[in-house]
């Protein structure tokens, strides 16, 4: 009763603004090559008597050629890293929605949202009363605001679907996506996430303990190390456009990757907890066995790496039980960018770079790991070495994602 | 291919908690629409909603120190997987979807109210994962056991209705054999303003199709259907409700608070649900319709549904008139009005509907329900940004 994929899926194109630039596919690139951490201190409101002060922020004036003026002037900031991140996005992919769109869905990840807007609604309405209210601003309080606004940019008239989830937005809805144009419901699926920085979730993560240095000491962003003391906070919107094989190869479109495989699931714990050693173990697992692959065939990871102790730990876990002895070399981007919806899909971008250029981005601080039985990639970078690679995610409250992407094999059609 | 079926239903509304109360307040055409008592509505329009009864809530076994929010998804969470009579394993390979917009915002905004008048970080701060709309899908899978794909979809007012849809996809798939899904909501101070602010609340409770409506009345709760593989419904003895025949999804891009002047994208929505369906379009009976009682809304409904279908024999009506518009919770909480007007062969009536608007052609049950041995029928959530869902339930046999 299972019905069995009918289509490949294939990457086509990257959007990406995040703290390490703005650009598609080749400026990612570029920024993965040099490897340089993009986290600095919080530069865009003060954070004084905050207990962070670090985050990984877009750079002051990406955003000016992406959007028009009309479009700064009426859509928040968020909407606005969303709308270019898309645009790079299919520009990178060559590929123009046209005047029907209908073929066009959109899969929005999204950790916060607008929590901006909702602010300076609610704002208004304390500061003037009833008359300070902005009908203007209150659609953008609503957390589907950023695809609404995306899709109408675009004219993208298939299924516009925003997913809210803590850490792993944008893999699982790379996922769903994926899932979408295997199952021939879609022919193309603009997937990703977005999030921004704004002072009321700052100082609300920070003094809630969301961020380093969560149990005190030095500030910073060191996943799986022992240093490792709580995420830093990134924003930026990274989209990917999935396609059918069968459509990509019709329009002569330069094929980055396949996506090979997904799977995603639930260890049911509370909220704000990672599950320990007991949680499934079977995501990466099912998502190699979607791809037809065995796990000594993948070669390297990109995990989700947040950081956070807890989460740090329960994914080495999850990953050694899923490959026993074989040790795929592993990183994580959150040193470079900061954690935000939108790295979900830099991953995925980024596993697509590795599977060209065989090159796998370093853990640029990583010192003293926390395991000793799991291979890193350190420093600036390694060689990724044959093989396909794994994107992995895990959130608190115990969901997973694993995403399983090879170079595309142009024999094998 | 896969057969989707219901097996269980749960919900919380304004008529209390449970299926049967909503059932028996639906169709005995009580309008559960009265002033709100949650927060202040001093110097607004419009100062009514469907709210959940207090009495309710507090029989609801959740933690108070659940948000309002969590504590409705709950409930009615609960109730579907009883209903459905799944056992602890079967809840372990679950999968759940939640349609969410407000999240845990009604308490967050005691929060920041009482901080933004006092110029004081209040002592008791909700969580911060509390606010979020994710909240009630992290609640539901852990308090249940729930360890299939868990997630949590956005798509404003069709985001209950977009969960089922979401949900049976999974199941087609061969993700999961299982699937919870659902859409929760409370009153909000935020939606409250916010749709007084686009003066799209009506002061007296919301007239759909009604040639004088002045616009919808909000409304809050949850409803959740239990979602299986038949065969595997089958195969542990479950007995369902009805079948989930298709979904249809599409995007208007057009406008973030306005629909398509032409319907374009609530046509594609029904046609292609439809045609996933393979059903010709005369074989739906009955459409629970989106039914706000805002002027566009209302009349772009009404062209989709005239130009897919026709006008002649099509009964329709808007579970809104009864409970207020329940936002992400309202296209869920519609899908088991569905089932049961299926189950029961009843359709609930459209209430407040006193002077049908000649440009709504249809047959649209007002007052009072109506005996009708409905085969098949379509539900339609729309939500801001273009968001459409249509729905389509057959009787089982």
């Amino acid at each position: 009763m299972v019905s069995s994929p009918k289509q490949r899926v294939v990457l086509t194109g990257v959007g990406s603004l995040s703290a390490l630039g703005a650009g598609g596919f080749t400026a990612l690139g570029h920024a993965l090559e040099a490897a340089r951490p993009a986290i600095d201190a919080v530069r865009a409101f003060p954070v004084d008597g905050f207990g962070s002060r670090l985050a990984g922020e877009v750079p002051d004036g990406a955003l000016a050629d992406l959007v028009g003026r009309d479009e700064a002037r009426r859509l928040s900031r968020i909407c606005q890293l969303t709308v270019a991140a898309c645009r790079l996005a299919l520009r990178d992919a060559r590929m123009d929605p046209g005047v029907d769109g209908t073929e066009l869905g959109l899969i929005v990840g999204t950790e916060f949202g607008d929590l901006r807007s909702s602010q300076e609604f609610a704002d208004g309405y304390l500061k003037k009363g009833p008359v300070g209210l902005s009908a203007m601003i209150f659609p953008h309080t609503v957390m589907n605001t950023m695809a609404a606004t995306a899709a109408i940019a675009l004219g993208a008239k298939g299924p516009s679907v925003t997913l809210n989830q803590a850490t792993v937005a944008g893999e699982l809805a790379v996922a769903h996506g994926a899932s979408m144009v295997a199952n021939a419901r879609m022919s193309a699926v603009l997937v990703g996430g977005v999030d921004e920085i704004c002072p009321i979730l700052y100082r609300m993560l920070s003094a809630l303990g969301g961020l380093s240095p969560m149990a005190g000491g030095p500030e910073g962003c060191w996943p799986f190390d022992r240093r490792h003391n709580g995420p830093v906070r990134g924003e930026g919107a990274t989209f990917v456009l999935l396609e059918t094989l069968e459509g990509a190869l019709r329009r002569g479109a330069a094929i980055r990757a396949e996506l090979r495989g997904a799977a995603w699931g639930n260890s049911p714990v509370g909220r704000d907890r990672a599950p320990r050693s007991d949680g499934d173990a079977s995501v990466i697992t099912r998502a190699l066995a979607r791809a037809g692959l065995a796990p000594d065939s993948v070669g390297w990871a990109y995990l989700s790496g947040t950081g956070d102790p807890p989460l740090d730990d329960w994914q080495l876990e999850l990953v050694r039980r899923a490959f026993g002895d074989h040790r795929p070399r592993l990183t994580s981007l959150t040193p470079l960018a900061g954690d935000h919806a939108g790295l979900g899909a830099l991953r995925v971008a980024a596993a697509a770079w590795t599977a060209g250029t065989r090159h796998l981005p370093g853990l640029p601080s990583l010192s003293e790991p926390v395991r000793k039985d799991c291979a890193f990639a350190t420093g600036g970078g390694t060689p990724a070495g044959e093989g396909a690679g794994v994107i992995q995610g895990v959130a608190r409250g115990g969901t997973q994602v694993a995403l399983v992407v090879s170079p595309f094999d142009a024999e094998s059609q | 291919m896969s057969r989707v079926v219901v097996t269980g239903l749960g919900v919380v509304s304004p008529y209390g908690v449970g299926v049967r109360p909503f059932w028996e307040g639906l169709s005995s055409g009580r309008c559960a629409i009265r002033p709100i008592t949650l927060f202040e509505t001093g110097g607004f329009r419009s100062r009514i909603a469907g709210e959940v009864p207090a009495p309710a809530l507090d029989a609801l076994a959740a933690s108070r120190r659940r948000s309002r929010a969590d504590r409705f998804g709950l409930a009615a969470a609960r109730e579907a997987v009883v209903d459905a009579g799944l056992s602890r394993a079967e809840q372990a390979m679950a999968g759940v979807i939640v349609g969410g917009v407000g999240g845990g915002m009604l308490e967050a905004e005691t929060w920041y109210w009482e901080m933004a008048r006092s110029g004081e970080d209040p002592r008791r701060r909700p969580a911060l994962r509390s606010i979020l709309p994710s909240s009630h899908a992290e609640v539901v899978a852990h308090c249940l056991g729930l360890g299939g794909p868990k997630e949590t979809v956005v798509m404003a007012c069709s985001s209950g209705a977009a969960s089922v849809a979401l949900a049976a996809d999974l199941i087609v798939d061969g993700i999961a054999p299982l699937m919870l899904a659902g859409g929760v909501d409370a009153l909000t101070r935020i939606c409250f303003m916010g749709f007084n602010a686009l003066k799209l609340l009506d002061p007296d409770p919301c007239r759909p199709f009604d040639r004088d409506r002045r616009g919808m009345s909000l409304g809050e709760g949850a409803a959740f259907i239990v979602l299986e593989d038949w065969e595997h419904a089958r195969g542990r003895g479950a007995r369902p409700y009805a079948e989930l025949l298709s979904s249809g999804l599409s995007t208007d891009a057009f406008h973030v608070t306005s629909p398509h002047p032409g319907a374009d994208g609530v046509i594609r929505a029904i046609t292609d649900s439809l045609a996933r369906a393979g059903l010709p379009a005369g074989d739906v009976g009955y459409v629970n319709a989106h039914g706000t009682g805002t002027a566009q809304n209302d009349r772009t409904e009404a062209l989709a549904l005239g130009k897919v279908f026709g006008t002649a024999g099509l009964l329709m009506s808007a579970n809104k008139s009864l409970i207020g518009h329940a936002m992400a919770a309202a296209g869920a909480l519609e899908a088991v009005a569905t089932v049961l007007t299926l189950r029961h062969g009843v359709i609930p009536p459209t209430a407040n509907l006193d002077h049908p608007d000649p440009e709504i052609p249809f047959d649209c049950v007002p007052h009072t329900a109506r005996p009708a041995s409905v085969r098949v029928a379509m539900s339609n959530s729309f939500g801001f940004g273009g968001q459409n869902v249509s729905l389509i339930f057959r009787r089982w046999e």
